[in-house]
């Protein structure tokens, strides 16, 4: 090949690299250009920085980067009720299925598997709430009261009825492993607004860990400065945050200041080495997450009504061993609205942990109305007070809420799990509830519909990579520019196929 | 106001993701002005324009979202900016041009902006956002799929290059790597570095050949006497080494994206997958010639029959071509499909996208749902290719809708099929007696031989397994092509075949009658064969830039798993083809590569930018693509975890087996699913300080310091692994118990030393970093162990001054 030929087409190839992110190029730019606000140069090595380190290497992931529409938004706070929580019994009222308790019917209770099964009536009670007038089951009586900030969504589908799938699904929009997870790519497209703190935190159900652990945080291909950082409400908040051998932060000053001049010394000699000083500010940013973290989850600093409005002093119920009470929801929301408030940029909680199937999940196959009956009370509260205190401060509109499973249940009555005995209800991907609230979201309506019977949509149904457009829009990140390129493909959270944001649901 | 103008540049900064690029190239422009823009202009368009100027409405025509949307617009002008219709239009000295409109939601600029704007203008209106659909890509195929002359060229496609250097004088072939390096430094106007200290030699060698630390006296020898004989005898004692197998081995476990889970819900354990992990490890131990080593693992099972042996447990070559086909199984695999069928296809997807990735560089998976969009591979290229791997019997059982399933076929016996039939029918025998026994026996001692029965018949044979293929036991299903990738949607049938590019480009191998070729591989053992065959120079030109790219920190290739359109081109290609013609002339052997490479003054050379000839040539080619010098890397997880176990003096010698648990933290088993954790085991806590390339690699969960340096995601295949510094790092270095723990180990070798605290430290910094500390080091150090106040005991203060070593970059960083 002719040599010139080949220099033109590599500068012309490089242009295209660049361009392959654009749209999202020039903010991938932006961290790169701030880089030195994030991590002050703490050595001046008199040797031009245009280079860089051969070793391919992304200095700071996490410095600031603005969005790419225009939005309100600053946080979001997602509310993930693991297991898959049963629309016919919270949001989706049905009253043809309420007629029809115990009528047998045809269901496909799993892909191409058709079964006659027994409708089950929800023994909940429903009734209208608030102005609009949205439905809502007495299994949720304080979060009713805020209908009228809520967009509920009734139509969403999914393509998986296992829960390993499903999840990986919301998180990730595969039913593959190795994707980046919804908070990492929230986080590589606006990072964070606070360097002391991790920009995408989850917070888990103290029974365990959803089905596949960290694979739902994950960030896949991407680098692991955007997977998200798991955040306990006690202390220490995050692993190895502070030494467990007794070491006080005295001594830790003392260590990081002797790591510090040796590693300036070191730089001293070998000038020009990005790497070398990121390494250095990496320390100091170390340093303030010690503090920066216990202060977020004091709630000292909270007044009492706050307290006793998400529910922390109320005991944990003894009808059930497995019964929690609002007050492990109730804190982890009330330190969420704190990371909001410190520029946290996604925070995930989880309701329900440990093995699905069981009722220590939202996966109420051995029977809903138990199910119920322990997990609906241990978010009620917590969930309202939330949004409360989020508008009393005037953190709603830039915080955006969204709640929802895996997938949810199905109307007819599950004897699958139950030796035989009726009350349970199964997966169900093809038809089921979301809400949203907060910023950006047109508040106090429901969209799409179930059939008559609650199983599967078929009045503008969505998918879930719609749901993800529409989460990625309202955080200002336009989801078909929001590309990470791997593996030869421009990939996006959403996927090849087409996806659209929820418009119904978005004030503009 | 802001300073203006810096001297510097922009940094490059460029990250490479298993095979995936996202790179940012800088400009003459400078930072400053980019800066300027990101932080001042661009919130203020995304707050205040962009409802009404979006590429997507584009009010008045036009748009703020990039250059292209504003520029030619006669709205901003640089030569005059007063005169610019945008400023005068936000001003509000246009009547009937207000901006924001005074009808809208959006306020007034403030002042400030108003400056700001100017000022942006003034500059000379910096925007780098380029349009998302620009031009200058790979262009887009045509809709309807044809070979082109283009792909015929594309460089990848071409023959080796068989230039010889013009002067005709004999070189070694360390020097004729010196030779395409130089050339192309003087093609540009730079110049080499000279050589490295002899001390920064021996660390970069350890570090790159085995991924651990020199001992101290070797230090001493080499620096004694750093002469070209000496260099070339630590090389060949590096590479004779199994740790050499154990560092390189790794390598290719990230490349095909090795792991020993299946990954989803439950992440159950791959049988014997360790096997497969002691096989690529002994391979490159042994330097197995590398296209012997993909026909073990593409088709060991046909490489066996093909030479009419059979497997016996004495035969190393026999058993190891049935563990090699492991690699077919090492894809993740979902025991609760949706569909098990489509699961089925996923799971071949797999294992194509990854033999394209490692071996071809051929982003292969992208034309599953239609064809490739930039490079010359079809839709029915793909499927052709799939079809070859459908007589494996697939992973999990085929089931009629949801549900979880059980693995199939997916273990073999590595012993003579004769021996495992003789052992059953003994048993068989041995069963038979004792039921007769029961029979006949009087009642009372009947209970006895009942349990008799019931423990010979758990008995499982006395032969080892593998984790490998079995060959379907049926006929092997048509395969179609799928329209959009939906197996329920097959287009027209195919069989296997060559992609149809590389028909067009002669690759074709020669029939047995060696005058025709043949136009379709018969069976994988074809396929693996064509793979290193003659007339294709893609593989060797793939692994020759692999192996350079783990001696410099970059690829000849920057992007190691992609050489088609959409991956980036060689900055010497002569070098790169060299290598890779010495490669198959060499009988495809890996070391002599290394040999190679690290006899070249290229591969000495110091990585220091601090010299005036250091800082001419960052001006001409700052991203050191031509390799003008060596690179300052960071160590990988695993070589920062051994060392760390190496100074600590514990490192344990286990070098094959069952793979090892780390105890894990109850902070981290809390985040995992039970049924998964509950396939985490335990191992004896010494043998837990052994090399990392011998831990369990789960998919869902990984050893907390691994992960945070970035290990593999043991998903895709990571041709190279993005290298991160964040906080939570050096909070892992700091309070990590196994960071600790080793700190204290540490200590306590120098602590055994000497009462002399200078001796102390002195061998401090000899274990870690082989050599004398400076007199300023030295006062610091001592003045650390010694600040009694609010430093603990004695010991204690010795363990942080340990510890402080441990963090600090000369240990993470070889030069």
């Amino acid at each position: 090949m002719d040599p010139t030929e080949h220099e033109n087409r590599m500068a012309s190839r490089r242009q295209f690299v660049t361009g392959l992110g654009a749209g999202f190029g020039s903010v991938a730019l932006a961290s790169l250009l701030n880089a030195d606000q994030a991590w002050p140069a703490t050595v001046s090595s008199g040797l031009d920085k245009s280079v860089d380190d051969g070793q391919r290497s992304l200095i700071n992931p996490m410095a600031a980067r603005a969005p790419m529409l225009p939005t309100k938004a600053k946080a979001c706070i997602f509310l993930f009720m693991f297991g898959g929580p049963s629309q016919v019994d919270l949001f989706d009222y049905k009253p043809e299925l309420q007629r029809n308790d115990g009528k047998t019917v045809e269901n496909e209770f799993r892909r191409g598997v058709q079964t006659k099964s027994t409708l089950q009536a929800s023994r909940r009670t429903f009734a209208r709430h608030g102005q609009s007038g949205l439905w809502c089951s007495d299994a949720l009586p304080n979060l009713a009261k805020h209908m009228d900030k809520l967009a509920v969504v009734r139509s969403l589908t999914s393509d998986s009825f296992a829960h390993g799938s499903a999840l990986l699904q919301v998180h990730s929009g595969r039913i593959l492993q190795g994707h980046p997870s919804l908070g990492s790519w929230v986080t590589y497209g606006l990072s964070t607004e606070n360097q002391n703190l991790p920009g995408y935190v989850v917070m888990l159900d103290p029974r365990g860990g959803p089905t596949s652990g960290s694979l739902n945080w994950s960030s896949g291909y991407m680098p692991a400065a955007y997977q998200g950082t798991v955040f306990r409400s006690h202390d220490p908040a995050i692993r190895n945050l502070v030494a467990t051998d007794g070491t006080t932060r005295e001594q830790q000053r003392r260590e990081i200041d002797l790591i510090n001049r040796l590693n300036r010394e070191h730089l001293a000699q070998h000038p020009g080495y990005d790497q070398l000083e990121a390494r250095i500010a990496s320390y100091e940013l170390a340093y303030h997450l010690q503090a920066a973290a216990p202060e977020a989850l004091d709630l000292s600093q909270e007044s009492q009504e706050t307290l006793t409005m998400y529910g922390l002093d109320q005991p944990k119920p003894d009808w059930h061993s497995l019964a929690l009470g609002p007050s492990t929801f109730g804190k982890q929301c009330l330190v969420a609205r704190r990371m909001v408030e410190r520029g946290v940029r996604f925070i995930q909680i989880y309701s329900g942990g440990g093995n699905a199937g069981g009722q220590n999940t939202w996966d109420g196959h051995h029977g809903i109305e138990e199910n119920l009956k322990l997990h609906c009370p241990e978010v009620d509260q917590p969930i309202a007070a939330l949004l409360t205190d989020l508008e009393q401060r005037g953190l709603l509109e830039s915080t955006l809420i969204v709640w929802g499973g895996e997938f949810g249940r199905m109307p007819v009555s599950e004897t699958f799990n139950t030796g035989g005995k009726p009350g349970g209800r199964d997966h169900n991907p093809k038809g089921f509830t979301y809400w949203m609230a907060g910023a950006g979201i047109k508040s106090g309506i429901a969209v799409g519909e179930t059939d008559e019977l609650g199983e599967t949509a078929v009045v503008d149904p969505f998918h879930l990579r719609d749901l993800h457009a529409t989460i990625l829009h309202l955080m200002g990140l336009d989801h078909k520019l929001l590309t990470y390129f791997h593996g030869g493909l421009d990939e996006k959270l959403t996927g090849v196929l087409e996806a659209r944001p929820i418009r119904q649901i978005m004030q503009v | 106001m802001r300073k203006r103008r810096t001297q510097h540049r922009c940094v490059f900064v460029s990250l490479a993701i298993a095979g995936a690029v996202f790179l940012h190239i800088g400009s003459t422009r400078s930072c400053a002005d980019d800066r300027f823009f990101e932080a001042r202009i661009r919130p203020l368009f995304i707050a205040h324009c962009f409802p009404c100027h979006t590429d997507a409405q584009a009010d008045g025509g036009l748009s703020l979202e990039s250059r292209q949307g504003w520029a030619g617009r006669d709205v901003i002008a640089t030569d005059a900016p007063g005169d610019s219709l945008l400023l005068k239009a936000v001003r509000g000295e246009l009547p009937d041009l207000q901006m924001p409109p005074t009808d809208s939601e959006q306020q007034r600029l403030s002042a400030a902006q108003i400056s700001d704007l100017e000022q942006w203008i003034r500059d000379g209106a910096v925007d780098p956002r380029a349009r998302v659909s620009t031009s200058s890509g790979p262009e887009r195929r045509a809709r309807e799929f044809r070979i082109t002359d283009k792909d015929l060229k594309h460089w990848a496609y071409q023959p080796l290059t068989s230039t010889q250097p013009d002067d005709r004088i004999r070189r070694t072939s360390a020097e004729l790597v010196d030779y395409w390096v130089e050339a192309k430094l003087s093609a540009n106007g730079l110049r080499s570095l000279p050589a490295a200290t002899p001390r920064e030699l021996v660390r970069r060698a350890y570090f790159d050949l085995w991924g651990l630390p020199p001992e101290p006296e070797v230090m001493e020898q080499f620096t004694a006497n750093p002469s070209d004989e000496a260099w070339a005898a630590l090389i060949e004692r590096l590479l004779a080494s199994r740790h050499y197998g154990e560092r390189w081995g790794r390598y290719w476990l990230d490349w095909v994206r090795f792991a020993e889970s299946n990954g989803y819900e439950r992440d159950g354990p791959k049988p014997h997958a360790w096997r497969y992990r002691d096989y690529v490890i002994e391979s490159f131990h042994t330097d197995k010639p590398y296209d012997r080593f993909l026909e073990e693992q593409l088709a060991g099972d046909l490489l066996l029959a093909d030479s009419k042996q059979t497997i016996t447990e004495s035969s190393v070559a026999s058993r190891d071509a049935i563990i090699a086909t492991g690699y077919y199984r090492l894809h993740v695999w979902d025991d609760e499909p949706d569909d098990s069928l489509a699961a089925e296809f996923d799971e071949l997807d797999d294992v194509i996208v990854t033999t394209g990735a490692a071996v071809m560089g051929l982003t292969i998976g992208c034309a599953r749902c239609h064809d490739h969009k930039f490079d010359p591979i079809s839709q029915t290229d793909y499927y052709s290719l799939l079809d070859l791997f459908r007589d494996i019997d697939p992973y999990g059982t085929t089931i009629r809708g949801g549900g979880s399933r059980a693995p199939g076929r997916i273990e073999s016996w590595l012993c003579d099929k004769g021996e495992l039939e003789k052992w059953a029918k003994e048993q068989d025998e041995r069963l038979a007696t004792l039921e007769l026994a029961v029979k006949e026996s009087p009642e009372e001692q009947r209970e006895a031989l009942q349990a008799q029965i019931l423990l010979l018949r758990d008995q499982r044979p006395p032969f080892e397994q593998a984790l490998s293929i079995q060959v379907r036991a049926g006929d092997r299903p048509v395969t179609h092509v799928l329209a959009r990738g939906d197996y329920h949607s097959p287009l027209h049938s195919v069989s296997p075949a060559y992609p149809t590019v590389f028909h067009e480009l002669g690759w074709l191998p020669p029939s047995i009658d060696s005058v025709t070729v043949d136009q379709a591989p018969r069976n994988r053992l074809d396929f693996a064969r064509w793979l290193t065959g003659p007339a294709q120079p893609l593989t060797a030109r793939v692994l020759a830039n692999r192996i350079w790219l783990n001696h410099f920190g970059r690829g000849i290739v920057e992007t190691p798993d992609d050489f088609g359109y959409t991956g980036l081109l060689p900055a010497n290609v002569e070098l790169l083809d060299y290598l890779a013609q010495e490669l198959i002339d060499n009988h495809w052997s890996i070391k002599h590569l290394h040999r190679t490479i690290m006899n070249s003054n290229a591969y000495r050379q110091s990585s220091s930018r601090a010299s005036s000839v250091a800082q001419e040539n960052a001006a001409k080619d700052p991203d050191n693509r031509w390799f003008w010098r060596q690179n300052l890397r960071r160590l990988d997880a695993e070589a920062i975890r051994d060392s760390f176990l190496k100074h600590a003096g514990v490192l344990h010698p286990k070098s094959g087996g069952p793979s090892v648990f780390t105890d894990l933290p109850s902070e981290i088993r809390d985040t995992a699913n039970p049924i998964s954790i509950s396939f985490w085991g335990s191992s004896p806590t010494e043998e837990q300080n052994c090399r990392s390339v011998y831990l369990f690699v789960k998919r869902s969960l990984r050893d907390p310091i691994l992960e945070a340096f970035d290990f593999a995601n043991s998903h895709s295949p990571v041709g190279q692994r993005p290298i991160t510094t964040v906080a939570p790092q050096a909070l892992a270095l700091l309070n990590d118990t196994f960071v600790r723990r080793q700190a204290e180990h540490l200590a306590s070798r120098t602590l055994n030393v000497s009462h002399d605290p200078q001796q102390r430290v002195t061998s401090l910094w000899w274990i870690v970093w082989q050599r004398e500390p400076t007199e300023a080091e030295l006062e610091s150090a001592l003045s650390f162990v010694s600040a009694q106040s609010t430093n603990g005991s004695d010991t204690e203060r010795w363990v942080a001054l340990a510890r402080v070593v441990l963090n600090s970059n000369e240990t993470l960083f070889v030069d």
